[in-house]
């Protein structure tokens, strides 16, 4: 019976899209956490939210080309932002200004909502996004651009890196840090704003931080670690979907649920060794 | 990886034909109840939309889109209320599916003129989505949804035929005896939570004076709240009707400052316990009305 279900084409698509986030955003959640910014995701994804509900203000579709750009316009301005809001002696933390963009364009989208009568459906959406109903073409434009952005951190991995983990060597080996920082914020909400529209801000939030925080827990080896996030996003999106459809209930949610437990697992297994 | 999902996917497909029964889908419990009318023991119905729930949003579940993998038709309200089930329809990719918009031959009211934007308010381009609350309309569900069972199962034509004759004449007297029911209500003002009561009022001879909603599907507003007070009163407005499922924060207040009193209508079958099919719903909604005008002399 579940292995019948597990095959029907709407649960593969859903499948292979939670597969695809996984693998990007696992990787990406290394730097975020390496960078200490865990909620530049947030952060970014209220900034894709924030433009995607402008767009619909201004009359373009939900799911348009132009809403899409504009989404992506105002990510790229928070991105811009939160490069930019590093004070030289670390006086204020990132953190800090990663906060209060978020509860900034949270604000925004609800006021611009106000007035809409779809706004709790579109704030839904944007939460909870429909991991369920994923088309195949969606699928595809996710897989090409995820791909190429991929691509882009495996060839230029060293500085990412090293930006990543020690900015001050990086400074030192005279690498211009705001314009590096922007090329990753940048990308990252190329992938923020794409993923929020397919799986909603929770779920990519989750993949984003918990997968790699388990691997952290477990090793400190850099080639395993990567290898651990993987294993925990998949493992983790393979038993929520399972999850979801054995008790009937909301597919995102129920992904993020089984992140967390794997995650309580990592956490117990350190304790009991 | 590929082959063993194709020869999974196959397996799949052959694996449902084995029942005999029409498998339906419909978005709403309303559309359910005509359609079991027709269907009869011929059919197998499930229902998306919780009864008791808003139709206007509904959030999608893996159960929907097995039901709807497996379907042989999908009953949709139509005018844009459900637009909630295209995702499905198309997440399911189930080719075989019928899908019937059951609003196909209703003539819409409140089409709006010139372009809908949503700053209007959940304004739908096709018009006022909620017909079935009009059985008349009733009767034009029931139409549409024997013409699809005809064309899926030819083998039942005859009974499909029988079903819908006998809903269709059941209903006329229905009908008739609801207008003779509802007549105390005529030109009755009633002020309604949302824009839902359109077709129900014209045939009822209702007057829908105003909304609590300041837009259709807006939360209410305190500077809406106070023109409606004021508008309650200057009409006498003795009822504020509202569906179970709104917050009766607002109601409740606008009645503690005038006259009226909140009266909860429930648009669709089994949204209330009281309410068992689309016979019982009108039955309900005439008896609340006819009540609630009298406990308020």
């Amino acid at each position: 019976m579940i292995l019948e279900l597990l095959t029907a084409p709407f649960v593969i698509m859903a499948l292979l899209t939670a597969f695809v986030l996984a693998g990007i955003h696992t990787y990406l959640g290394f730097h975020v956490v390496s960078r200490g910014v865990i909620f530049v995701d947030l952060s970014l994804a209220q900034a894709a939210a924030f433009g995607s509900v402008v767009a619909i203000s201004i009359g373009f579709k939900e799911h348009s080309a132009a809403g899409y750009f504009i989404s992506l316009g105002f990510t790229f301005i928070a991105a811009w932002l939160i490069a930019s809001a590093r004070t030289k002696d670390n006086r204020v933390p990132q953190e800090a200004f990663i906060g209060i963009f978020y509860a900034l364009f949270t604000a925004g989208v609800l006021l611009l909502l106000s007035h809409q009568a779809t706004g709790a459906e579109v704030l839904n959406h944007l939460l909870a996004g429909s991991l369920l109903t994923v088309q195949p073409n969606e699928l595809i434009k996710i897989s090409v651009l995820y791909t190429i952005i991929g691509l882009i951190h495996w060839l230029l991995r060293e500085r990412f890196l090293l930006i990543s983990v020690d900015r001050s060597l990086a400074k030192a080996q005279g690498m211009k840090l705001g314009y590096w920082d922007f090329l990753f914020y940048a990308m990252f909400g190329m992938v923020v704003t794409s993923s929020v529209a397919v799986a909603g801000v929770m779920l990519v939030f989750a993949l984003l931080v918990i997968p790699p925080v388990s691997a952290l827990l477990l090793t400190s080896q850099p080639s395993l670690r990567i290898v651990y996030g993987w294993l925990f996003g998949f493992i983790g999106s393979l038993g929520g979907i399972i999850m979801a459809i054995l008790f009937d209930l909301p597919v995102g949610a129920s992904i993020i649920t089984f992140l967390g437990v794997l995650l309580l697992s990592v956490v117990l297994f350190r304790k009991l060794k | 990886m590929k082959r063993i999902v194709l020869l999974i996917l196959t397996m799949l497909i052959i694996v449902p034909s084995s029942q005999s029964k029409i498998k339906i889908v419909a978005s709403t419990s309303d559309i359910a109840s005509i359609a079991e009318q027709i269907g009869g023991d011929q059919i197998e119905l499930f229902y998306i939309c919780p009864a008791s729930a808003n139709p206007h949003s509904v959030e999608i579940l893996p159960s929907y889109m097995i039901r709807v993998t497996k379907a042989d038709i999908y009953l949709k309200v139509g005018m844009m209320l459900d637009f909630w089930a295209d995702p499905i329809i198309d997440g399911s990719r189930n080719r075989n599916l019928k899908v019937v918009d059951c609003s196909r031959g209703v003539e819409p009211l409140e089409v709006p003129i010139g372009k809908v934007d949503a700053s209007m308010g959940d304004i739908h381009a096709a018009g006022n989505p909620h017909y079935w609350l009009d059985p008349v309309n009733g009767v034009i569900i029931a139409q549409n949804i024997h013409d699809a069972l005809i064309e899926i199962d030819p083998k039942h034509r005859d009974k499909y035929d029988f079903n819908l004759k006998l809903f269709q004449d059941e209903m006329s007297d229905l009908i008739y005896g609801w207008k003779q029911m509802a007549s105390p209500l005529n030109g009755l003002k009633i002020v309604t939570y949302h824009n839902s009561w359109v077709y129900f009022s014209d045939i009822f001879k209702l007057n829908v004076v105003g909304f609590v909603e300041p837009k259709p599907g807006i939360e209410p507003t305190p500077s809406h709240t106070n023109e409606l007070v004021k508008l309650i009163k200057a009409h006498s407005v003795l009822v504020i009707g509202m569906e179970p499922y709104f917050s009766n924060r607002a109601p409740n207040a606008i009645a503690a400052a005038t006259d009226a009193v909140v009266v909860k209508l429930p648009p669709s079958v089994k949204s209330i316990p009281e309410v068992d099919d689309y016979f019982d719903l009108f039955d309900y909604l005439i008896n609340t009305l006819i009540r609630a005008t009298e406990g308020s002399k």
